[in-house]
């Protein structure tokens, strides 16, 4: 299949303050195909909308890209100049973000700044053109269209995320960033949003970054999960497979973690609350301070990728000997 | 738990109504009124984790408030150890106020940040004129390892932003329990924090109840966590509750269209019954102008326009088992 998305060795670091530095995104690789999804999972601070940031070319400036290149249709987004990659962005990429209520503007009409962030991106629209396709894009989202002509707070919790995510898709783009879109959201909305990134999904087939602290919502969304933690992809491969047989230790953690509605009251073990400060740990692997299969070499040496079949790989040398079972 | 325990409420709503006005200022000159509780009967037995379950702008938090007598009830009464709290005075009130303690949503919020942790757990014992200084250091270092944040002494001197969410919230959860309450109302304790913090914060819920049989409110938007922590349970709807009974039984057979509702919502990995659906969510809701019906009305589908939008479905519960109010749960 067509490679949309492929980030190689990337390494990005933020400058703290008073000379320090801290790597919040790691020698991270990734690939992704044209029409697939990947979700990145891991906790608050894991690195995750590091990235989504650095693939919209939207870091802060305190962000340093230390090393590694972004490749979107094979061409290095890190190389492109700030006005080609302007054009790119929201035409070819585009995001939905978490906080639905920040990423209108208050004192615009809502179907305004969509037609007006059509009308930017392509110049050649008519704004009877940019507003029909709106019209299209409220009609797909299910939100009526009378309702274009209303600010952002007349709208409800819901009704904003899928106007931003109408906006997202209103230049038809080939790939989406979805940094948390429903983490604000109450259970019913959360679901009905989910189920409409989906069917606009295969649809109009968009690859898809999906950012979530949620392994339950990566698991129903997404082809492939990345697990992060402190800055590294621990484990990567087919949402079926990873979750199904997790190899590494924190992603067996996170889904012990993870509750769930079962019967038979298993109680969840729980991860030792520990942040992590990525300078700290140097040499060895980031989560051996809070890995139960800790051994000695895990604190000397950085643990390689292991294959652990064709499409899932993990970075840990103790992780039990798992042919996928199912 | 014993039987007799079972019985005795530790704090009990009857009836209890709730209004806010809104509007009336500049923009809104004309001000309406919008019913945050609706007639809520609420039972809470001694010794019990008892769960509150609800979309955001349902009232749980309502309820919190009047719990703690933060707020007071436009109509009915809350009772607590046999005695109506809005009519508490001088010393009874006090008693009340030690005995009844909060956990808030947000421990970004909530901690003090120019105080030192000492300061924060031991404030209560200081406002209360509990204890000597020697004493109430060595209550607070009791009451932080109990809450897991061990060796207690390093914590002391630290202040709230050198911890991280998951500590601050143990921090909050020490303040609250260092004056030994007898009902702790934690509200949404866990939301701001990561799936594998709020486990631990779930884990020393349970534990402190076990230790201490302390009655707990536990309000939640999950399902799930309600599930894995409550003996009992309430789903609330726009200020109605819809459906109560034991945690279990409300989840494995879910009877009013809301819960069910919210149960299709879930996503599906890892849920047991994963396959099970209800669909009784309404893709397009129902205008409706009658505000005499079923708070659910307009969005259910196995509703019956003509009898559920004039009438309201009453609660039917007997004694601690499965209520709901749909006029068609059989």
């Amino acid at each position: 299949m067509d490679c949309l998305l492929e980030i190689k060795n990337l390494t990005i670091s933020y400058r703290t303050g008073g000379g320090h530095t801290t790597t919040a995104v790691d020698d991270v690789s990734l690939t992704l195909s044209k029409g697939e999804s990947l979700g990145l999972v891991g906790e608050s601070g894991s690195g995750k909308s590091t990235i989504g940031a650095a693939i919209m070319g939207l870091l802060p400036r305190n962000a340093e890209i230390v090393s590694g290149e972004i490749l979107f249709n094979g061409e290095n987004l890190l190389q492109t100049d700030a006005e080609a990659l302007r054009q790119l962005r929201w035409k070819q990429i585009s995001m939905i973000f978490q906080s639905a209520m920040n990423a209108l503007n208050p004192i615009q009409r809502v179907g305004n700044q969509i037609v007006e962030a059509i009308r930017v991106h392509e110049p050649e629209t008519s704004p009877a053109q940019a507003l029909e396709r709106v019209e299209m894009l409220y009609h797909q989202m299910g939100i009526p269209v009378e309702r274009l002509r209303h600010f952002p707070h007349q709208y409800s919790g819901g009704m904003r995320q899928r106007a931003i995510i109408a906006m997202a898709l209103a230049c038809n783009p080939q790939l989406i960033i979805a940094d948390e879109p429903t983490t604000a959201l109450d259970v019913i909305v959360q679901d009905q949003i989910l189920k409409t990134i989906l069917a606009l999904q295969k649809k109009l087939s968009l690859g898809i970054i999906f950012i979530s602290h949620d392994i339950a919502v990566i698991a129903d969304m997404c082809h492939h999960v990345g697990v992060m933690y402190a800055g590294q992809i621990v484990e990567i491969g087919s949402s079926e497979e990873v979750f199904a047989t997790p190899g590494h230790p924190y992603t067996q953690a996170l889904l012990d973690a993870h509750i769930i509605l079962s019967d038979d009251g298993k109680a969840p073990r729980a991860i030792v609350d520990h942040s992590i400060d990525t300078a700290e740990v140097e040499r060895g692997c980031r989560f051996a301070p809070r890995c139960p299969l800790v051994k000695s070499k895990c604190r000397e040496t950085a643990p390689q990728w292991l294959k652990r079949s064709e499409k899932h790989w993990i970075r840990c040398p103790m992780a039990p000997a798992g042919s996928p079972e199912k | 738990m014993t039987e007799s325990q079972k019985t005795t409420p530790a704090i009990n709503l009857k009836r209890v109504t709730r209004f806010y006005h809104t509007g009336g200022h500049w923009f809104a000159p004309a001000g309406t009124t919008v019913t945050a509780l609706n007639q809520v009967d609420l039972r809470i037995n001694t010794g019990e984790i008892f769960g509150l379950v609800g979309e955001s702008g349902s009232g749980k938090t309502t309820v919190a408030r009047l719990m703690v007598r933060l707020e007071r009830p436009d109509e009915g009464s809350i009772v607590y150890e046999g005695e109506d709290i809005a009519k508490m005075r001088g010393e009874r009130l006090s008693r009340f106020r030690r005995r009844v303690q909060m956990i808030f949503q947000d421990p970004y919020q909530s901690l003090n940040p120019y105080q030192s942790v000492q300061r924060i757990v031991g404030e209560p014992l200081a406002i209360h004129k509990a204890k000597s200084g020697a004493e109430r250091k060595e209550q607070v270092i009791d009451t932080l390892a109990q809450v897991g944040l061990t060796p207690a002494e390093t914590y002391l001197h630290r202040y709230p932003h050198q911890l991280s969410g998951g500590q601050r919230q143990r921090v909050a959860i020490a303040r609250a329990l260092i004056l030994e309450p007898s009902l702790l109302i934690a509200d949404e304790p866990t939301s701001m924090l990561d799936a594998s913090i709020a486990i631990q914060i779930y884990d020393i819920l349970s534990e402190v109840q076990r230790q201490r049989r302390v009655t707990m409110l536990f309000i939640t938007h999950s399902l799930a966590a309600a599930h894995f922590l409550c003996d009992r349970v309430a789903v609330i709807y726009r200020g109605h509750i819809v459906e109560t009974g034991p945690a279990k039984s409300v989840i494995a057979n879910p009877r009013h269209p809301y819960t069910q509702a919210l149960l299709d919502a879930l996503p599906k990995f890892g849920h047991l019954w994963g396959g099970r659906r209800f669909d009784t969510l309404r893709s397009e809701p129902r205008s409706t102008s009658s505000t005499n019906g079923c708070p659910f009305f307009s969005r259910c589908a196995p509703a019956d326009p003509g009898l559920c939008d004039n009438q309201q479905p009453p609660l039917k519960e007997e004694d601690d088992q499965h209520g709901v109010a749909c006029f068609f749960a059989e």
